[in-house]
């Protein structure tokens, strides 16, 4: 009986320790998204303003930089600091863990906001951004998963 | 005895050593890790980056080969390009007199749809007086209101009050106004007392303008030019045609832009102009007025006094 319950929380807990793992991989996906539209950014190449398409609304407005920094730039940092804190807690640093749920927690705010903005503001999606934020939401259901597993163990 | 502790100790401190070694590795395996992130960061960004750079000098110097013919595919190009310059012949005039730079007589037409909202149509209203400015009388530049009225929400009310700008001889100073100021109005909720702020800083006589803005005829210009572009199957803004063959977005830009003009100018000098010359640009050419031509001239003057280099 007893040994029977040790396995399943040992899964379970198999299963917690690897979460990191599996956050720092899609860290480096977000990553990858916030490279293409900082270079994006930086190249100037225009596209076209179409009735089905809105990157070009958001990637152009005046909220698409901070002090003449693309947006995308601080997202690039963001991720490869996830994916720093991710990796270091996968190999055993717990404070590096508690450190990633209070980034990620900061992410999902500010990309809150990023999501507000488009929809209300600019009125226009752009789907790289949606895939950003769709990463830093994987993310922070990541971390609230870990959290729980945790408090329940 | 004693050979055997020597022995042992050897044993302990190799032990340690050993320990010490993998607790090594495995600190710096995380660091190794994100060192190498970074590394595939930087060059990934670096790759994309430089692999964008280089298309454009290929863009460039293709320039010549890729004016397209609307709405073409791959299958045919030569039919594509003849069923192409057809629709562009067969489609509604726009509107009349449309409004334009240069000389409505010249061999070679630039038209333009563009929308005012459209921040790549500010880009490129930049670029384009950049592209315009060497060429005076020898090409006719047409520039027609596409307003993408479905996602620009200022963008049909900013082309009616440009219109409004002309029927007073501005075009072309409003036209600059609201694109310089686009950020402003864009998605502003006053946008109609932004333009008229831009009417009385070009010189408007303002009650005549406020009249017109809310008038027919401005709105009818406007109305005309989408229509045109609705039967030329416009999907995005800005779309240029040159001499009734659409270019390339991808390829655009003021060296391309200018290869493709001066190789449409060595062709009309050549004789090939009657061919390539087509038939709604003509009647535009002749029905634009004579009050409307000193206009232009004059606001283009005017307008290039104020080209700042990029």
């Amino acid at each position: 009986m007893n040994n029977g319950f040790e396995t399943v929380i040992k899964q379970t807990d198999n299963t917690v320790a690897k979460l990191p793992l599996v956050a720092a991989v899609i860290a480096l996906g977000g990553l990858a998204d916030a490279i293409y539209l900082t270079v994006k950014h930086f190249t100037g190449e225009a596209v076209p303003c179409s009735i089905v398409e809105g990157c070009e609304q958001v990637l152009t407005s005046s909220y698409a930089e901070i002090f003449g920094v693309p947006l995308a730039a601080f997202g690039a940092l963001a991720y490869f600091t996830a994916f720093s804190l991710a990796i270091l807690a996968a190999f055993g640093n717990r404070q590096m863990w508690t450190l990633f749920g209070i980034q990620v927690v900061l992410m999902a705010i500010f990309t809150a906001w990023l999501v507000y903005l488009q929809a209300f503001v600019i009125e226009a999606f752009c789907q790289f951004c949606l895939i950003s934020a769709a990463v830093t939401l994987v993310l922070l259901t990541i971390f609230l998963v870990s959290g729980f597993s945790r408090a329940r163990q | 005895m004693e050979n055997k502790k020597i022995i042992n100790n050897n044993e302990i401190n190799n032990n340690s050593n050993i320990n010490s070694n993998n607790a090594t590795k495995k600190s710096n395996l995380p660091l190794a890790l994100i060192g190498l992130a970074l590394l595939a960061a930087i060059a990934g960004g670096w790759w994309f980056y430089s692999n964008s750079k280089p298309q454009s000098a290929v863009k460039s110097n293709t320039a010549k080969s890729n004016v397209n013919s609307a709405n073409s595919t791959n299958k045919n190009p030569a039919t594509d390009e003849t069923a192409a310059l057809k629709l562009y012949e067969n489609a509604p005039s726009g509107a009349t007199p449309p409004n334009l730079q240069g000389s409505p007589d010249a061999l070679v037409t630039i038209e333009e749809f563009a929308d005012f909202q459209c921040p790549t149509c500010a880009t490129v209203h930049n670029k384009m007086k950049e592209i315009v400015a060497p060429y005076g009388n020898r090409i006719k530049f047409i520039y027609r209101s596409y307003p993408l009225i479905q996602i620009h929400k200022n963008a049909y009310e900013a082309a009616v009050a440009a219109e409004a700008a002309g029927l007073q001889g501005k075009y072309w100073a409003m036209q600059d106004q609201l694109f310089t100021n686009q950020p402003n109005w864009a998605n502003s909720q006053n946008a109609r007392q932004l333009f008229e702020g831009y009417a009385g800083k070009i010189g408007l006589d303002m009650a005549k303008y406020q009249n017109d803005v809310v008038g027919l005829p401005a709105k009818t210009r406007v109305d005309a030019d989408m229509r045109r572009g609705q039967s030329l199957k416009i999907s995005g803004t800005p779309t240029i045609y040159i001499n009734g063959k659409t270019v390339d977005f991808a390829q655009f830009d003021v060296q391309p832009m200018r290869q493709i003009i001066d190789a449409e100018l060595q062709k009309a000098a050549a004789g090939g102009a009657s061919q390539t010359q087509t038939k709604p640009a003509a009647n535009q050419a002749q029905t634009t007025n004579s009050a409307n031509q000193t206009t232009t001239t004059n606001v283009t003057a005017a307008k290039n006094s104020n080209v700042k280099p990029k």
